[in-house]
């Protein structure tokens, strides 16, 4: 007879560590796999941040004239986008996973 | 720590704005220059954004100075509307192959500011949208 | 290196073939003119091109520093050192001591074989513009094609 807790025991071992969340930096390409969750998610918002600012210095140029590098602009502002919509898409799981986890009869 | 430029009024919003106005003066100048290529005593035109905008290409990185942007930038707005035509004094009779290169150039720019802008806004909809669009 | 640059060199290249054109025209419609108003003899003209390039490596590194475009032809339309037709016409008004009159030395086959060179070199000048033309319209799709 199996006993029911060793039962419920494997599935959750097997969903793994935190530290799986690497694999979604190798496809950023980023930075290396850090230990906590939450430091890398504030370290994606920066990257966020600066590619965004980076995109909007270099449409002003654009607009100004100081810069007339047509594809260099539109690199920068599909590169704010991609990462931009991964941060958004990380939140969004995280969200839901909480939220599953508050809907678990206990 | 910079944030996104707010969409609606924002410097980078009104520089593009007042960049595109530009791009239609440019435009009229080569139409009206085109058409009076076989007029003889002709001074071909230009537009005037050229010459009021040199003094705004070294501040435009720096966004401490962004109030004064927006405020110069809506002056030149207004002021181009009022006389966006002058004489060009580089060029003392219309050179037909000159302004189809003009031509081109202007169409280009125009076309990539509407698509930078385009995608700068759609930042702002992706985030307002969740990510679920 | 900007597109606008190329958008200039193309034009420049334009406005050089089309000098040589109106020279072409202005020495094929003077091929019999004996001397023009102020008394001079018509001299045949021909477009003179000192490119403003310099060697290899400075172009080179214009390219990968910043634009090129300066680089462009430069024509400057000089005349010929061409010796003047000699034909024998004794009743002529402009006839000299001997009966000649001197015609410029304007050589019609060579120009028309110009000309088919010209209108050469200018469409191709016209395909390089739109070739660069076409490759920043599709820079701008970079990143389209997503819902």
């Amino acid at each position: 007879m199996i006993d029911p807790v060793s039962a419920v025991g494997v599935p959750l071992e097997s969903i793994g560590p935190v530290g799986s969340v690497g694999s979604l930096e190798s496809a950023a390409g980023a930075q290396p796999p850090t230990a906590d969750f939450a430091t890398w998610l504030a370290q994606q918002v920066d990257d966020v941040n600066t590619k965004i600012a980076q995109a909007d210095t270099q449409v002003r140029e654009l607009a100004v004239g100081t810069n007339t590098n047509i594809h260099q602009v539109m690199i920068s502002l599909e590169k704010a986008h991609l990462s931009l919509e991964l941060v958004m898409q990380v939140r969004n799981k995280v969200l839901e996973a909480y939220q599953n986890m508050m809907q678990m009869q206990v | 720590m910079s944030q996104i430029d707010p969409v609606l009024g924002g410097a980078t919003s009104q520089l593009v704005s007042l960049a595109l106005d530009a791009a239609m003066a440019r435009h009229a100048a080569i139409a009206a220059n085109i058409a009076n290529a076989d007029t003889p005593r002709y001074q071909p035109l230009m537009a005037r954004f050229d010459q009021l905008v040199t003094e705004l290409q070294g501040r435009v990185t720096d966004r401490t100075q962004d109030g004064e942007i927006i405020r110069d930038a809506r002056s030149m707005q207004e002021s181009l509307q009022s006389r966006p035509l002058v004489a060009d004094p580089s060029a003392p009779q219309v050179e037909l192959d000159m302004q189809m290169a003009e031509l081109a150039k202007n169409t280009l720019q125009y076309q990539a500011l509407l698509t930078a802008q385009g995608k700068l806004m759609g930042l702002a909809e992706l985030v307002i949208s969740e990510g679920k669009m | 290196m900007d597109i606008s640059s190329i958008f200039d060199i193309s034009a420049a290249g334009m406005n050089l073939e089309r000098q040589r054109l109106e020279v072409s025209a202005l020495n094929l419609a003077n091929a019999n003119t004996t001397r023009g108003a102020d008394g001079l003899p018509f001299a045949p003209l021909q477009v003179v091109v000192r490119s403003g390039m310099t060697p290899f490596d400075a172009v080179f590194n214009a390219v990968n520093g910043g634009g090129l475009s300066g680089s462009g032809p430069v024509g400057q339309v000089e005349t010929a050192d061409v010796p003047p037709r000699q034909v024998y016409e004794p009743g002529h008004p402009d006839a000299d001591a001997n009966g000649f009159v001197s015609y410029p030395g304007v050589n019609p086959v060579s120009e028309m074989v110009r000309l088919i060179a010209v209108t050469r070199a200018y469409e191709a000048n016209v395909r390089v513009f739109n070739a660069g033309r076409s490759m920043a319209m599709k820079a701008l799709e970079i990143g389209s094609g997503r819902s």
